[in-house]
């Protein structure tokens, strides 16, 4: 536990490096507490950015129930369903790559990276081909709608996918960089720098990811499930 | 400052204490969530009338709570992580009461005039609903 000579290049349980506290804290337990608080409250920021798409959604909702419906019936539920799963075990992988970092397992926590980065570039990829099928038939947002469906001939129909493609791109805008996130931090697993007494850097990394799929979890029956 | 200090300890003390049902907990709210999702994609086929979009709403709640609670461990840590969360969350339904309060008690003319909402402003009494018609063209409703 004391020794802190010179990290070591390969795998060795309990001997990581003590993490150093910044003189303005008062102990290691104290910036981690003040590390997390930052971290709620980027992801309470985050939570409201997301929060003013759903204000538009729930008003143009309201206006165009008929529309809402119409267009969301072309959503393809399979692939959304498949995401929405995707998404969720991705969240267990990253949980228990906190639970292993805890325990100072850091190759454990590379292979739960790993897999959740995996799991992240799954559902772009599905994501990718719900977007290029969407573009393919011309249901895209506002004017650029040109889809001649006749179930689509519907008031609100346009203004359902400009909601769309903003919800679902924001979402995986942050899917990217949640992805950028876990990569940076699963390198440092791999030198071997998390141990029970530093594991924050695996927490707040694994908590953005969480946040991403909280979004996920609203948007998915709002957007698929009317 | 000490008041924080010992919280935090306290909740180092309870992350120690985790340690050894955490793999089992994340498991157990992993299978959760997936039967949940199950749950909402097969009650979301039914088109249910009235309550549908309560009830995949109120799914998608305790999904996102579990979330909160276990995997971001909202349950472990107190104070002030936890007034951040549920303050953020007050305010987001605040803005979305807010907004639809105004734009479903508004008068037909001041809606969009190709927007079918179903009956409203239905509270203030002071208009019937819409659609008796059958089409969606605004009544004719000048003031006075």
């Amino acid at each position: 536990m004391q020794s802190s000579s010179a990290a070591p290049a390969h795998h060795a349980p309990g001997v990581p490096p003590v993490p150093t506290v910044a003189a303005h804290f008062a102990s290691l337990d104290v910036q981690q507490h003040a590390a997390r608080l930052g971290m709620w409250l980027f992801l309470a920021t985050e939570i409201l950015l997301f929060a003013g798409l759903f204000v538009c959604y729930a008003n143009y909702r309201f206006m165009f129930p008929e529309g809402f419906a119409a267009a969301s019936r072309h959503l393809n539920l399979v692939l959304g369903t498949v995401n929405t799963l995707v998404l969720i075990t991705s969240s267990f992988t990253a949980a228990m790559a906190v639970h292993y970092a805890k325990e100072a397992k850091n190759r454990q926590v590379v292979v739960m990276f790993i897999l959740t980065i995996l799991m992240a570039l799954g559902f772009l990829v599905i994501k990718y081909f719900e977007y290029s099928h969407k573009i393919h038939v011309g249901q895209l947002p506002g004017p650029y709608f040109t889809d001649t469906e006749p179930s689509l001939q519907v008031p609100g129909v346009p203004m359902y996918f400009t909601i769309y493609f903003l919800s679902t791109g924001l979402h995986g805008f942050h899917v990217i960089i949640g992805m950028i996130v876990l990569t940076w931090v699963g390198l440092k697993a791999n030198r071997n720098e998390f141990s029970a007494r530093n594991y924050t850097a695996v927490e707040l990394g694994s908590m953005y990811w969480h946040l991403v799929d909280l979004v996920w979890i609203f948007l998915f029956p709002m957007l698929y499930l009317i | 400052m000490s008041a924080m200090a010992n919280e935090s300890s306290k909740e180092a003390q309870n992350m120690q204490e985790e340690h050894h049902g955490g793999a089992t907990k994340y498991a157990i709210i992993w299978a959760a969530l997936m039967v949940l999702t199950v749950v909402t994609v097969l009650t979301g086929r039914m088109h249910l009338p009235n309550w549908g979009l309560a009830l995949a709403l109120v799914i998608a709640s305790v999904k996102g709570a579990l979330v909160a609670l276990y995997f971001m461990h909202l349950a472990d840590h107190q104070g002030a992580n936890r007034i951040v969360f549920i303050t953020s969350m007050v305010f987001v339904v605040l803005m979305l009461l807010f907004t639809l309060f105004d734009i479903g008690t508004r008068f037909r003319p001041t809606l969009a005039a190709s927007g079918t909402p179903i009956a409203w402003p239905v509270e203030t009494g002071q208009s019937m609903p819409y659609n008796t018609t059958g089409t969606n063209e605004a009544p004719e409703r000048r003031s006075h």
